[in-house]
């Protein structure tokens, strides 16, 4: 035995589980390819049949339901894949969700919520807006969870952040652009969605995926 | 030269070493969330854990919320037994290190 190679081995391992134990990523790589993935199908046929001659009282089956399906799928799914993940190793099967993945939805829920409940100013906005009102508070949500996230997620979370603050300065001209009626609203709200809940989460994947063992 | 009896080896075995740090880290874990974390068959964390326990460095609560769940932490020696193992492991890294 070799004491010192001993011992340097020993705290390696100390801090590994160290930094592992304090470590907790609420989206997994799967998770986020699945719901991407499904996001930008959902985006594409949108824009695609979302027409301008839909009634204003039918917008909601254009957009808010469809999304709010996305929504559930892609989040069911993922944590589905997180309460896997914590039976790993383990001679049980099915589903446990650990302190941390409990500590983790805690956090994300007031935004996620908040975000549930812009949909009621529907009437006195476009989807457009409400879309990005969903892309900023996603981001918010994701870094509610930053003081035990790994670095990968607090980037998804200011890009979030990033996108929805554009959109909403951005807003005005695009507005102005849907009253000239160069635009139709309810593509464009497609759009933003398939490009931010799209597309972030495919790219986001895609870097964590290689990995995704190691965190 | 360094006295290696001062290693603790309750603490020394790869295995409680893990938990320990585990139970280091937060206030107190689940048996289900060691187990995900060490990825540590039930048998093998249950005999880890009755060593830790019999020496005294770990405490067990049994709870019965919606069905029965059993905590570990540490206690104040297990605490203190741990900052001393990681004193030895500092003293043994620094004592290996060539004079300049």
């Amino acid at each position: 035995m070799q004491p010192q190679s001993d011992a340097g081995e020993n705290l390696r391992i100390i801090r590994s589980l160290m930094e592992k134990a304090t470590i907790y990523r609420a989206i997994s790589a799967p998770g986020a390819l699945a719901g991407g993935s499904i996001a930008a199908i959902v985006s594409i046929t949108g824009v695609f049949l979302a027409s301008p001659s839909i009634p204003a009282e039918d917008e909601i089956w254009w957009f808010f339901v469809p999304w709010l399906a996305v929504f559930v799928v892609a989040g069911v799914f993922n944590l589905w894949l997180l309460g896997q993940d914590g039976t790993q190793g383990g001679s049980d099967t099915g589903f446990h969700v650990s302190e941390r993945m409990r500590t983790a939805l805690g956090c994300m829920l007031p935004g996620l919520l908040a975000g549930g409940f812009c949909a009621i100013l529907q009437s006195a906005l476009e989807w457009s807006t409400i879309a990005s009102l969903w892309v900023l508070l996603y981001g918010v949500s994701l870094l509610s969870t930053g003081f035990f996230s790994p670095t990968s997620i607090r980037v998804l979370g200011w890009t979030f952040f990033a996108a929805g603050a554009v959109l909403l300065i951005a807003g005005a001209i695009i507005a102005e652009t849907i009253q000239t009626g160069d635009a139709n609203p309810l593509a464009l709200a497609h759009g933003i969605m398939g490009t931010t809940f799209g597309l972030f989460h495919i790219v986001y994947a895609i870097c964590v995926w290689p990995r995704r063992a190691n965190v | 030269m360094f006295d290696f009896d001062k290693i603790d080896k309750t603490i020394h075995e790869k295995g409680r070493l893990g938990i320990m740090t585990l139970l280091a880290v937060r206030t107190s874990w689940t048996f289900q969330d060691l187990k995900s974390e060490l990825k540590m068959s039930d048998g093998n964390l249950i005999t880890h854990l009755r060593t830790l326990h019999d020496a005294g460095m770990v405490a067990i609560t049994r709870e019965i919320l919606d069905r029965p769940q059993t905590s570990y932490s540490l206690t104040a020696k297990g605490r203190a037994a741990f900052q001393e193992y990681l004193a030895v492991l500092e003293q043994i890294i620094t004592a290996g290190k060539p004079k300049v």
